[in-house]
C-alpha cells in the first residue's frame, strides 16, 4: 500500500453560483504521486481525527493569506500609503482546516510538508509571525512570477537536496517575520526573505517557493495567461462542436489530452525526500 | 468501527493564483457525506485509481461543477479540462464497479452511470419537449413500490431540479424507479449491483436551508448509502 498523503485545498466561492467549494491545483497531487504517495484532498474540518488516523503525511498547499489574528496582528485591509482598500484575500474556514490538521499531525508525530502559504501555516502554528506584505511593509522588491537565488544553510534538508545555492520560483506577497519556536531558516533570498524552514527535532519542514510547479506546464500557463488580454483565437468551430458534444454525452474526446497521457515527474527531490520521511514514519 | 471512506469525484476548475488546472468539489456534498457518517475524500491522480478504489468503501459521482477565476480565459482550456474529467470519471467508475462496492450518482453523475452502462441522453429536452427542469425549479416525482427511493421517502414528494440533459435510452440492468409527471427519469437503481442515481440534488435537500423547503429531508439517503458502504 502506498503512503497516504493528505492535501489541504483552497476554499472557493464563485460569484455566479451559491455553493462554496474546495479546490486544489493538480500539480500538487501529481508531484505526490510521482514520489510514490497516494494523494487525497481533505474536505471536512470536523473529521480531522479521522483524517489523521488514516493518513501517513500532511501536505499543506499554497493559497490565500492567513488571518493575521492567528499571529496576534491586525488585518491590514488597506494600503497604508494610499489609504485604498488592499486586495488581500483571507479565508478563515481554510485557516481552520489547515491549523487543525497541522496541530493534529504534529501531535501524532506524522510528517508535515508546507509549500507557500503552507510553510507560513507551520511558522504560525509554532508561534511565529508574518509580514503582511513584502512591498508595503518590508519595502522590498520581490516580484511575483520572477525566479531568484537563495542561499542555503549547511546541515539542512534543503542543503542535502540542492547544495549551497539554488534558483527558485516566487509567487508570494507575504513573508516570515519572527520564526516559530523550534524552527530555523534553512534558505534565505538575497534580500533577506526567509525561503525555507525546518524544525530542529520534528519531521516538519516547508518552502516558500513552489517546487510542485517549478518548470512545469503550470508555470508556462501562468506566464501565458498573464499576457492574455483578448480571448484567444477560437479553434475550428465544427471540430469544437463535435468535441463539446462528445463531452456532453460523457464520452472521452478522441485526440484530446487526458490524465492517462500525462507523464508524471518522478525526480522531484523535495517530494521524494518527503515521501521517504513518511515511509520511515517520521524521524 | 472505522467510518466508511467515501470517494467523491471532482469537477474541473482553474486555480486562482496560477490559472493552472485544478480539481473542485462543492461543500454541500461534503456536509451530506459527513452527516451520513462517512469520511469524504477527493481522489486526485488518474494513475493511482486502483489504489483509490482499494481505499474507498463507497463512491459518489457528483453533479457538474466548474470554476474559472478569469472569465476571459474560460474557453481556451475548457475542452481539455472536461475531457480529462470525463476520462478520469469513466475509469474510476468501472474500477469501482468491479469491486461491487456501492456507487451513488447525482445529477450529471446519474447521467454518467447511465451512459457508462450503455444508455444515452437527450441533450436539449427543454426546447425539444418544452419541459423546464433547470435553474432549480421545484416539482414532484412519483416512485415505484419496492424501490430504494420509495422506501426512503414514499410515493410522491417534491425535489429540486437543475438539469439541462435527461436520460434517453436506459443502460443495461438499470431500472428507472422514479419519474416526474412528464415522464422524465428522476431516479435509477441497478438491478444487480448497489448502484444508484438521482437526477435531482439530494445533497441540497438537507441541513438548515433545505432545497426545496417542502421536500423530504435527504439525510436518510446518505445514512442508508453510507451504512451500505460499511465492510
Amino acid at each position: 500500500m502506498k503512503p497516504l498523503i493528505l492535501l489541504t485545498g483552497e476554499d472557493g466561492v464563485d460569484m455566479r453560483s451559491p455553493n462554496p467549494f474546495h479546490f486544489v491545483k493538480r500539480s500538487y497531487g501529481n508531484a505526490v504521486s510521482g514520489a510514490g504517495g497516494l494523494a487525497v484532498l481533505a474536505l471536512e474540518p470536523r473529521l480531522v481525527d479521522d483524517y489523521v488516523a488514516m493518513a501517513d503525511g500532511l501536505l499543506l498547499t499554497g493559497g490565500v493569506d492567513i488571518h493575521p489574528g492567528r499571529y496576534q496582528d491586525v488585518f491590514m485591509d488597506y494600503d497604508p500609503n494610499s489609504g485604498q482598500p488592499a486586495p488581500y484575500v483571507i479565508s478563515v474556514t481554510r485557516d481552520s482546516m489547515d491549523f487543525l490538521l497541522c496541530k493534529a499531525f504534529l501531535k501524532a508525530g506524522k510528517p508535515i510538508f508546507g509549500i507557500g502559504r503552507g510553510m507560513q501555516v507551520i511558522n504560525v502554528v509554532f508561534g511565529g509571525s508574518l509580514y503582511q506584505d513584502i512591498e508595503l511593509v518590508m519595502e522590498l522588491d520581490h516580484p511575483v512570477g520572477q525566479d531568484h537565488k537563495v542561499e542555503i544553510a549547511e546541515d539542512s534538508i534543503i542543503h542535502r537536496l540542492y547544495g549551497e545555492e539554488m534558483t527558485v520560483n516566487s509567487y508570494h506577497h507575504q513573508a516570515i517575520k519572527d520564526l516559530g519556536e523550534g524552527l530555523r531558516a534553512t534558505a534565505v533570498a538575497e534580500d533577506g526573505i526567509i525561503e525555507a524552514i525546518e524544525h530542529e527535532i520534528l519531521p516538519v519542514f516547508g518552502v516558500q517557493w513552489h517546487p510542485e510547479t517549478y518548470k512545469t506546464d503550470d508555470e508556462e500557463l501562468y506566464h501565458h495567461h498573464l499576457t492574455i488580454l483578448e480571448p484567444p483565437e477560437e479553434a475550428d468551430p465544427v471540430e469544437v462542436e463535435l468535441q463539446e458534444k462528445a463531452i456532453a454525452i460523457k464520452k472521452p474526446v478522441p485526440g484530446i489530452v487526458t490524465d492517462a497521457d500525462l507523464e508524471i515527474p518522478t525526480d522531484n527531490p523535495i517530494f521524494n525526500y518527503f515521501l521517504n520521511l513518511v515511509r520511515k514514519g517520521g524521524n | 468501527m472505522r467510518k466508511p471512506v467515501i470517494l467523491i469525484m471532482w469537477g474541473s476548475c482553474l486555480d486562482n493564483a496560477f490559472t493552472a488546472h485544478g480539481q473542485m468539489l462543492s461543500k454541500s456534498y461534503v456536509a451530506a457525506v459527513t452527516a451520513g457518517g462517512g469520511i469524504p475524500i477527493l481522489p486526485l491522480v488518474q494513475n493511482d485509481i486502483e489504489d483509490y478504489v482499494a481505499l474507498g468503501d463507497g463512491l459518489i459521482l457528483p453533479g457538474a461543477m466548474g470554476y474559472v477565476p478569469r472569465p476571459e480565459i474560460a474557453r481556451s482550456q475548457a475542452l481539455e479540462r472536461y475531457s480529462r474529467q470525463s476520462h478520469f470519471e469513466s475509469e474510476l467508475y468501472h474500477a469501482f464497479k468491479k469491486t461491487g462496492k456501492p456507487i451513488l450518482g447525482i445529477c450529471a453523475g446519474c447521467q454518467k452511470i447511465n451512459c457508462e452502462e450503455g444508455g444515452n441522453l437527450h441533450l436539449d429536452f427543454r426546447t425539444m419537449f418544452g419541459i423546464e427542469h433547470h435553474q432549480g425549479v421545484t416539482h414532484n416525482i412519483e416512485t415505484l413500490p419496492g424501490s430504494w427511493v420509495n422506501k426512503l421517502w414514499g410515493t410522491d414528494f417534491a425535489i429540486n431540479s437543475y438539469h439541462g440533459f435527461k436520460l434517453a435510452k436506459i443502460g443495461k440492468d438499470i431500472r428507472i424507479t422514479a419519474f416526474s409527471e412528464e415522464g422524465i427519469p428522476e431516479f435509477i437503481e441497478h438491478q444487480k449491483l448497489p448502484i444508484y442515481g438521482a437526477q435531482f440534488h439530494p445533497e441540497r435537500m438537507r441541513g438548515d436551508f433545505p432545497n426545496p423547503p417542502e421536500g423530504p429531508d435527504a439525510d436518510p439517503l446518505f445514512i442508508d448509502f453510507i451504512s451500505a458502504c460499511r465492510r
